[in-house]
């Protein structure tokens, strides 16, 4: 059973266990602090990865096939046509879909915290925030999960199961292992060296009741807003709370069409974001 | 608190069926008409402004990529038939129903009825 006081080690023996965490991205979030990622210097780190570079050259030959032009081989040409914030959102993307992969039920988890990334993006934009700290720790939001996983498959996918009744996520989680996936969570990303923005959305991006700071607050709520949006299709995505200082945090009110737009465009992203990881999982 | 389900919002989906459709800037192409103004900032400056009722160009395109712009809505210009909007929203309502579950919490019901008014995506 897991607790505050063994818990730093068991999630470093784990993560032992679990695939690398990519490089690639560590490196990225080492850019993003020190403002000084370009676009040169992210289409060079990416064409040292075969797959980052083909989800690039992807994207771009996409775009190029609708304007009836010839498909491009150059990663580079390609980062520089899809441009910077596709690139970066592509390296992250990726990177975690490498991941995940290899875990049962790996499928899912990528796809939900991929809808959860681009839905903290959007809030963040909404609301004045780090876009790509947003977009980050959508994606890591649930890592958590891939270590109670891996201690109890069936135990984990029970607790899944039944919560999804009765939304009592955490508390499931707290009564079979011992501590809940966003504590788990937390301590890998201080095993990762994350800043420490994104080890406190993920260690309160379940609370329904406080705000810890506005990135916490956009995780928070982009969980609602992917899980009433059906982002992936699943029948255990229910709403059942919502975090109203988080609503407050942000300033948003349901009711203004701009928060329809918002939706829409989780959607019009979401469709896109999976195409190839789809392609890659078949 | 819980509301009502009784008290759910009817709403009239006209508007939504044929409300812009937003696509990816991977996924325009020239000729489509901007249904919503596009922005885009760097560095506290304004690098693009464009406006509702914009023909979108080829290079126009490309800027728009470049400056990081992922999704513009674009006006729609063959609306899904009513019938069959119908029925793609009676689909949406009963799985938002389900997602929301019967019994809701006053916030959970601002959220489900905002879901409802926009509908499901014409395009």
């Amino acid at each position: 059973m897991l607790n505050s006081e063994n818990l730093a080690h068991a999630v470093a023996v784990m993560a032992r266990k679990l695939p690398p965490f990519p490089t690639i991205v560590i490196q990225l979030l080492d850019m993003l602090r020190n403002d000084s990622v370009t676009l040169e210097v992210l289409a060079r780190m990416a064409r040292n990865d075969p797959i980052i570079s083909a989800n690039i050259l992807a994207q771009a030959n996409h775009m190029r096939r609708i304007h009836a032009q010839s498909d491009l081989t150059d990663a580079f040409v390609a980062a520089s046509i899809i441009g910077i914030n596709r690139v970066r959102r592509i390296v992250v993307t990726t990177g975690m879909n490498r991941f995940v992969s290899s875990v049962p039920g790996g499928l899912f988890l990528f796809q939900h915290s991929v809808a959860v990334a681009i839905a903290a993006q959007e809030l963040a934009e909404f609301s004045g925030e780090s876009q790509d700290l947003a977009y980050i720790s959508g994606m890591l939001h649930d890592v958590g999960q891939l270590c109670l996983n891996m201690l109890d498959e069936r135990a984990f996918e029970k607790v899944y199961m039944d919560a999804s009744v009765d939304g009592k996520l955490m508390e499931r989680e707290a009564a079979v292992f011992g501590v809940d996936h966003c504590a788990v969570g937390a301590q890998l990303a201080r095993y990762w060296n994350l800043p420490e923005q994104i080890y406190s959305a993920i260690l309160n991006h379940h609370d329904e009741e406080t705000v810890t700071c506005p990135l916490q607050a956009a995780i928070c709520l982009s969980e609602t807003i992917v899980r009433a949006l059906d982002l992936p299709a699943s029948p255990k995505n229910r709403v059942t709370l919502i975090n109203q200082h988080a609503v407050a945090e942000l300033g948003l009110d349901w009711s203004d069409p701009g928060m329809a737009d918002l939706f829409d465009r989780c959607v019009t992203r979401f469709r896109l974001a999976i195409q190839p990881q789809q392609a890659s999982h078949a | 608190m819980e509301s009502d389900p009784s008290e759910a919002v009817v709403p009239d989906m006209t508007h939504a069926r044929l409300r812009p459709c937003w696509l990816s800037t991977l996924e325009i192409k020239p000729g489509m008409v901007l249904a919503k103004p596009v922005s885009a900032v760097s560095g506290g400056y304004a690098t693009m402004s464009l406006p509702a009722g914009v023909t979108i160009a080829e290079e126009t395109i490309g800027q728009m990529i470049v400056k990081g712009i992922e999704c513009v809505a674009v006006l729609n210009t063959e609306p899904m038939d009513a019938q069959d909007y119908a029925v793609a929203t009676q689909a949406y309502e009963a799985r938002l129903q389900q997602i929301f579950g019967p019994q809701r919490t006053e916030h959970c019901q601002a959220l489900l009825d905002a879901l409802l008014i926009r509908g499901p995506m014409p395009c």
